[in-house]
């Protein structure tokens, strides 16, 4: 049992903390601090794949530097030491390419890696639709064959950053006389094809990140295929799983930094002995998710797959994101009410941490049904073909 | 970065797994719950010929050699297996002070008979200040006051005691004792020291040095109990059926066991975390506290969790349950609860940045 950097690691922590300390002062002297919009992420972006760091989890023949889930995470660590951890293209660089880079052709291949990897493309998903959340599989998206081409009607939502993206990756139904799993697709959509809608959708806490998406007869290339049509529910899956390893990796910016609630602490409640118990709760639950993250990442390592832990990791961000938000929130008393980038903010975007990429109660069936082999729950529409199940009907 | 355990830590597991699976059967349990001392003398000689006994002691002394990380995965069985033995006491509380603390003569005194099962030690480590006294007499120590709630009193040759602000080494038969029996049905001893003669072993650190390990073995036996208790009930509600159909397809239950296994991965991981920083000599304060806070807290709510969902027979003897919940309450509450650990990180955090 040993928590510390191997050698190997620290040769990759040593190489990333070198070339962050010299390029990101740069870039941060000429865009001073966050929030940065879009272009300025994307031109960071483009500083880093000039040091080979845009995206180092990609294979080296790819663009990438090869890097395994412990080397991502040294990187991703190292970045967040020096506020670096700008997000681009997170659906890109996070699942699209993985994906692209597993299943498509080479002439898919040819199009978007190198785009990718340049910040010449931005990529968002369409897979979540009104009628089909944690159902995924049940979504009603219809595409149909015409010629070299498909036709494409349907609606998608929870689309982050589709406002901005030039393609999606798109999950549709092909057959519904298949079972519901068995009758999907998987395309790559031009975001600027004739017929396609989007519109950005207006958060609680202000921002629009997420967008509905409108599918009016889109014409989709059959070349944009990925997978054969049947298999789109398997090539979904490989994207599923890169998104949760990108949540895992990149825990940094989901929560209210501890160092911050303490110095809110600090200045205003000196050594009240309430304050400093729910100040030491918040931090054991930092803590785990350390821990945790460490544990998945010496599975990967040791080429075991993690199967609870992504369960249990995203849980427990959500219940430390929520916890150190509204412990933030109650410090600052009467100044809690107010609009502000603070403890605030967290509070209102905590909510959908809980829901996104698989609601708390999924994970928790995941870790009941898969981990602790209880009985799964009777699925109605198991085997059946999707036109006679109750969600088609 | 490799959490796994190494081969030898594999083998340590599954030979104490081995031994408490095949001897300590429900009925066995029953048995030695209802003797005079509560105590499987015949478990206890079986884990010395394993040398299990042994495992943190220098081979000098017969031992094997191994440290913390090996002792947890053992006191992690020993939870897991409700086992009527003071390995806590006797390994944590007794042989590890003495092996760091001790002088040559008292190391040979006592470890060679630990190891081989023959002499039991245990330890009267409060939770803050001692109620115990020290007083030099000419070259020697001598010990006023009492220690309450020792366990293993009447099973050992030798206490670990702190009085004062330093840690001592004092004859069983030399105190007398007053004898309590605790909710898990285990005895605990009020022990009077009325000037009897101590041997120092440590001073101020000493205390802190074994403090800091009580409280891992504690967050070890709780892991067990914890884990152990979350299997039952997972096994409970795959093969009772209500409605037609097992407890455990519908969502209500699933939910609140996903939950205990949450717990008992956080109970597990910031264990090892701590006993990791200790095994390598690492300042562990921090760890430690954080390892004890999520064994107390979420010890507790994986146990009511756990009796809740296996109904009545949560609470019928004659079903293994009950003594998880027993040890589980006994482990929360020694050498402090969760909210005194919270206390605790609240005033190290505090002292620093």
């Amino acid at each position: 049992m040993d928590f510390n950097d191997s050698a190997e690691e620290a040769r990759v922590r040593a190489e990333a903390r070198a070339w962050l300390e010299e390029s990101f002062p740069v870039w941060r002297s000429e865009n001073g601090d966050p929030p940065y919009t879009t272009e300025q992420a994307r031109s960071w972006h483009r500083a880093l794949a000039a040091g080979d760091y845009g995206a180092p989890h990609w294979p080296v023949e790819y663009g990438g530097r090869g890097y395994g889930p412990v080397e991502s995470a040294i990187w991703a660590e190292e970045k967040a030491r020096v506020g670096a951890n700008i997000v681009f293209n997170m659906v890109g660089f996070g699942m699209a390419g993985p994906t692209i880079i597993a299943h498509g052709t080479e002439e898919q291949k040819q199009r978007h890696i190198r785009a990718m990897l340049n910040g010449n493309e931005i990529w968002c998903q369409l897979f979540s639709e009104p009628g089909a959340g944690s159902d995924l599989a049940s979504l009603a998206t219809r595409a149909f064959r015409d010629g070299d081409e498909w036709i494409v009607n349907g609606q998608k939502v929870w689309s982050s950053q589709a406002d901005e993206a030039d393609y999606g990756i798109l999950l549709a139904r092909f057959d519904p006389d298949k079972p519901k799993h068995e009758g999907l697709a998987y395309f790559i959509v031009d975001m600027h094809t004739p017929g396609v809608e989007v519109r950005p959708l207006r958060q609680i806490d202000g921002d629009a990140h997420f967008s509905e998406v409108f599918l009016s007869d889109v014409r989709v290339p059959d070349a944009n295929r990925i997978g054969e049509p049947g298999d789109g529910w398997r090539v979904a899956t490989t994207t599923l799983m890169h998104e949760r390893m990108s949540i895992g990796t990149s825990t940094g910016g989901y929560t209210f930094p501890f160092v911050k609630l303490a110095e809110i602490a600090r200045s205003r409640y000196a050594l009240d002995p309430v304050v400093r118990d729910n100040l030491a709760r918040v931090y054991t639950q930092e803590r785990i998710l350390d821990f945790l993250n460490k544990r998945i990442l010496s599975k990967l390592r040791r080429g075991e797959i993690p199967t609870a832990e992504g369960s249990i990791l995203k849980l427990a961000i959500a219940n430390l994101s929520s916890d150190a938000a509204l412990l933030g929130v109650h410090l600052l008393g009467p100044d809690g009410a107010l609009a502000g980038e603070g403890p605030q903010q967290h509070f209102l975007w905590e909510r959908s941490l809980h829901i996104g990429g698989g609601t708390d109660e999924i994970q928790r069936n995941v870790i009941a049904e898969r981990v602790l082999g209880l009985p799964r729950e009777a699925r109605p529409d198991k085997g059946l073909p999707f036109s006679q199940t109750r969600t088609a009907g | 970065m490799n959490l796994a355990l190494t081969e030898e830590q594999d083998a340590v597991r599954g030979l104490a797994r081995q031994i408490f699976d095949g001897r300590l059967t429900a009925d066995r349990l029953k048995e030695i719950a209802a003797t005079e001392d509560a105590f499987d003398r015949a478990l206890w000689e079986e884990l010395a010929r394993a040398n299990l006994l042994g495992i943190a002691v220098s081979e000098e002394f017969g031992g094997s050699g191994h440290g913390i990380i090996e002792l947890c995965l053992l006191l992690e069985e020993v939870g897991r297996a409700v086992a009527p033995v003071p390995a806590f006491e006797a390994l944590v509380l007794g042989a590890l002070p003495l092996s760091q603390f001790g002088t040559p003569e008292q190391k040979t005194r006592y470890l060679p008979g630990v190891v081989e099962g023959k002499i039991i030690l245990t330890g009267a480590l409060p939770e803050d200040e001692s109620s115990v006294t020290a007083r030099r007499d000419g070259a020697a120590w001598v010990l006023d006051g009492l220690a309450f709630g020792v366990p293993a009193v009447h099973l050992a040759s030798a206490i670990v005691v702190v009085a004062s602000n330093a840690l001592f080494l004092v004859d069983v038969a030399s105190v007398s004792t007053a004898r309590n029996v605790v909710t898990s049905h285990e005895l605990r001893f009020d022990v009077s020291f009325g000037g009897v003669s101590a041997e120092l072993l440590g001073e101020a650190t000493a205390i802190a040095w074994l403090r800091e390990r009580g409280l891992l073995g504690l967050c070890a036996m709780q892991t067990g109990v914890a884990e152990k208790a979350l299997r039952l009930t997972a096994e409970y509600t795959s093969s009772r059926e209500q409605f037609g159909r097992p407890l455990g397809s519908f969502q209500a239950v699933q939910q609140r066991v996903a939950d205990c296994y949450i717990d008992v991965e956080a109970m597990r991981w910031t264990m090892w975390q701590a006993a990791w920083r200790v095994s390598e000599g690492f300042e562990a304060t921090e760890e430690v506290l954080i390892a004890k806070f999520w064994a107390s807290e979420a010890g507790q709510r994986v146990l009511s969790a756990a009796m809740h969902l296996h109904g009545g027979i949560g609470v019928d003897v004659s079903y293994p349950l009950h003594r998880y919940t027993l040890w589980a309450k006994q482990i929360e509450l020694t050498l402090g609860g969760a909210a005194a650990q919270l206390e605790k990180l609240g005033d190290v955090m505090a002292t620093c940045d």
